[in-house]
């Protein structure tokens, strides 16, 4: 029986710029089983490692191959699945925290579950209780700007959370942050993982954080390798 | 929080910007709305000029000025032989005298006796009046015969006159009504109505009741012009003919065609620069939609990304962009039509040359007035033309944000995230 939660085979990603195309990656083929843990993935600029993470949260199609996550193939879905997907399945933190300025902390949190038609009072319990997971209850009705960048990413963890999906994708979540807040993000994120039973997938070219994750990958030359 | 909140918080997430462009459609609305009222009514206003002016024709002695100068009167039994001229809707006497005042200016005042309950019609070189009381009352049947008068308002200035003060008629040096100078018996007359024509020579006029007038003069039964009425336009080269072979030449038969003529081209000129200004204020509101959403969706494409990848549907993007539009739009378009109601009227006077306060020709000039200050304007904007221009500048603005939010949402979400 096969326990992958993520599967990529031979997925290949090309980009085309003016009469050149780009392999981002190439003929890539990786598995990841066992949830729960927090996993690394690393390598050098330009490497691909954003187009990977796009790829496994459906926010870009692989030209040819499969991305196969929880047995289903994203490459298959529809335009509307392929929303239910992000939605349900998976939930990201970006590098620039990418909140909506002009709503409240809380309504960041809450938007992902209007996205899903989850009742308003729900929404509201639970994002109140996401907030808690990443202390920032105090902060709820402040505007992402007024707050510090630690403070906007732990919102963001808080938002990637809202539809309870099974994997968190960070993409340098650490990148415009200090090492001590950085440090915090990635405890946060590992504990998340544990204590919440999610699959965490970051990536990142801090080699603290591959020392801290459960497992870490180096993509290279389009070959995903563990190390 | 909902797609439709979210999107009518967001015009004013950009405060400077969002009300620079509330001011510009309500500015373009504003302006659409007072054009088309001002187009409407010229529209109007030439149709029911032309209509009068080709149904009327004008009957005088051979030779005579109109003026109260020229060739003797037309005896009053004429009236008998018009009457059996078909096609006649209506038939109106006026005796026209003609004052002198060196004191004055203009220095030369026609006085008109003009049966009551018939239209006040001033003596002209040509040019198109409209007469509006301004003051006080029109005439009566009760005031046939009796001393009141209704006088222009370049008279009453002259002469620091009001509705109810009294002057005395004739006041000036010489009189004269069909070619002779005229004896006339002094009598103080008192002003119901004060009017105002288009023009200075014609707000220097003077109208009493005919029985009056022809009393005041000694002129019984003499009358300078006949207006004949025609009961529709396709009659009145018939009754023109008919009209020539009563009077066999001692009438001159004039028709309206030649004023029909200047009016209307007067009134074309001005209604093709105002549907041109009407196109133009359109096209401005067009592109400060497009303009709007080009922009908007442009520098949110990346927050587009964003949620996407939090799972909102295309449909739930666009709504909350054509929401965005949409109270963008109807708070300009509100504001527009707010504006057109408080300085729209004063707007339009002032750029048809009319007075700013009370839409009247100022008339202290000497001269031809424009021609534009013949149009009384409907400044009240109807219920129907309120939700017209609010359903229009809705379904506009939807619209118009179909294209940039459908080129926003083509991109895959991975794309719009990477956009700065």
């Amino acid at each position: 029986m096969n326990n992958d939660i993520i599967s990529l085979k031979g997925v290949t990603k090309e980009f085309r710029q003016g009469a050149t195309i780009i392999h981002a990656l190439k003929d890539i083929t990786w598995n990841l089983s066992n949830t729960g843990k927090m996993v690394a993935v690393v390598g050098p600029s330009g490497s691909g490692k954003t187009t990977f993470l796009n790829l496994v949260g459906a926010l870009d199609v692989p030209t040819s191959g499969q991305v196969i996550v929880d047995g289903t193939n994203i490459a298959d879905l529809t335009e509307r699945e392929l929303t239910k997907y992000r939605r349900e399945k998976v939930g990201f933190v970006f590098q620039n925290y990418n909140l909506i300025p002009n709503l409240s902390v809380l309504e960041n949190i809450m938007l992902p579950m209007e996205f899903a038609r989850t009742p308003k009072r729900e929404a509201l319990a639970r994002a109140l209780g996401f907030l808690g997971d990443v202390n920032l209850e105090h902060r709820q009705k402040q505007k992402p700007p007024t707050l510090s960048g630690g403070e906007q990413q732990r919102v963001a963890i808080a938002r990637s959370l809202a539809n309870d999906p099974d994997i968190i994708l960070a993409d340098e979540p650490t990148g415009n942050l200090d090492s001590q807040t950085g440090a915090e993000i990635i405890g946060l994120l590992k504990g998340l993982a544990h204590s919440k039973n999610k699959t965490v997938i970051i990536i990142t070219h801090d080699e603290g954080i591959v020392k801290i994750a459960d497992e870490h990958f180096m993509l290279r030359n389009s070959k995903l390798t563990e190390v | 929080m909902s797609a439709f909140s979210r999107g009518t918080r967001n015009v004013y997430r950009n405060k400077p910007r969002g009300l620079v462009l509330i001011l510009i459609l309500a500015l373009s609305v504003g302006l659409f709305v007072g054009l088309s009222q001002a187009t409407r009514a010229l529209t109007t206003q030439t149709k029911n000029l032309t209509r009068i002016l080709e149904n009327t024709i004008e009957v005088r002695n051979a030779g005579a000025t109109g003026m109260g100068q020229g060739v003797e009167l037309i005896p009053e039994q004429d009236v008998v032989g018009v009457k059996t001229v078909e096609h006649i809707s209506q038939i109106e006497k006026q005796l026209l005298v003609r004052n002198v005042y060196s004191e004055y200016f203009p220095t030369i005042s026609i006085t008109t006796g003009n049966e009551p309950g018939k239209p006040l019609r001033v003596a002209t070189h040509g040019e198109p009046a409209a007469v509006r009381i301004i003051a006080g009352r029109d005439f009566t049947e009760q005031d046939q015969g009796q001393n009141v008068a209704i006088i222009g308002q370049v008279y009453a200035e002259n002469r620091d006159l009001t509705v109810g003060a009294t002057f005395l008629e004739p006041g000036g040096e010489k009189a004269q009504a069909g070619g002779q100078e005229l004896e006339a018996v002094i009598t103080e007359i008192e002003v119901v109505g004060i009017f105002t024509s288009n023009f200075a020579f014609g707000d220097n006029q003077v109208f009493l009741p005919l029985k009056t007038a022809q009393r005041i003069y000694g002129l019984d039964g003499g009358i300078s012009v006949l207006w004949v009425t025609v009961d529709e336009i396709g009659n009145v080269e018939a009754v023109e003919t008919a009209l020539r072979d009563e009077f066999g030449g001692t009438r001159d038969v004039l028709t309206g065609q030649s004023k029909v003529r200047f009016v209307s081209q007067s009134f074309d000129r001005i209604l093709v620069i105002g549907k041109i200004s009407l196109l133009l204020s359109l096209f401005v509101g067009a592109l400060v939609v497009i303009f709007t959403m080009v922009l908007t969706t442009q520098e949110r494409i990346k927050e587009i990304g964003v949620l996407k990848a939090l799972g909102a549907s295309n449909w739930e993007v666009a709504f909350q962009f054509i929401v965005e539009t949409s109270t963008l739009v109807l708070v300009g378009s509100v504001l527009g039509l707010a504006s057109y109601s408080t300085i729209g009227p004063t707007l339009i006077n002032s750029l048809l040359g009319l007075d700013t306060q009370t839409g009247i020709q100022p008339g202290i000039e000497m001269g031809l007035a424009p021609v534009s200050s013949l149009v009384s304007i409907e400044y009240t904007l109807q219920p129907s033309v309120i939700v017209l221009t609010l359903l229009a500048t809705l379904a506009f603005a939807v619209l118009g944000s179909l294209y940039p939010i459908w080129r926003a949402l083509s991109l895959p979400p991975a794309e719009a995230l990477r956009y700065e």
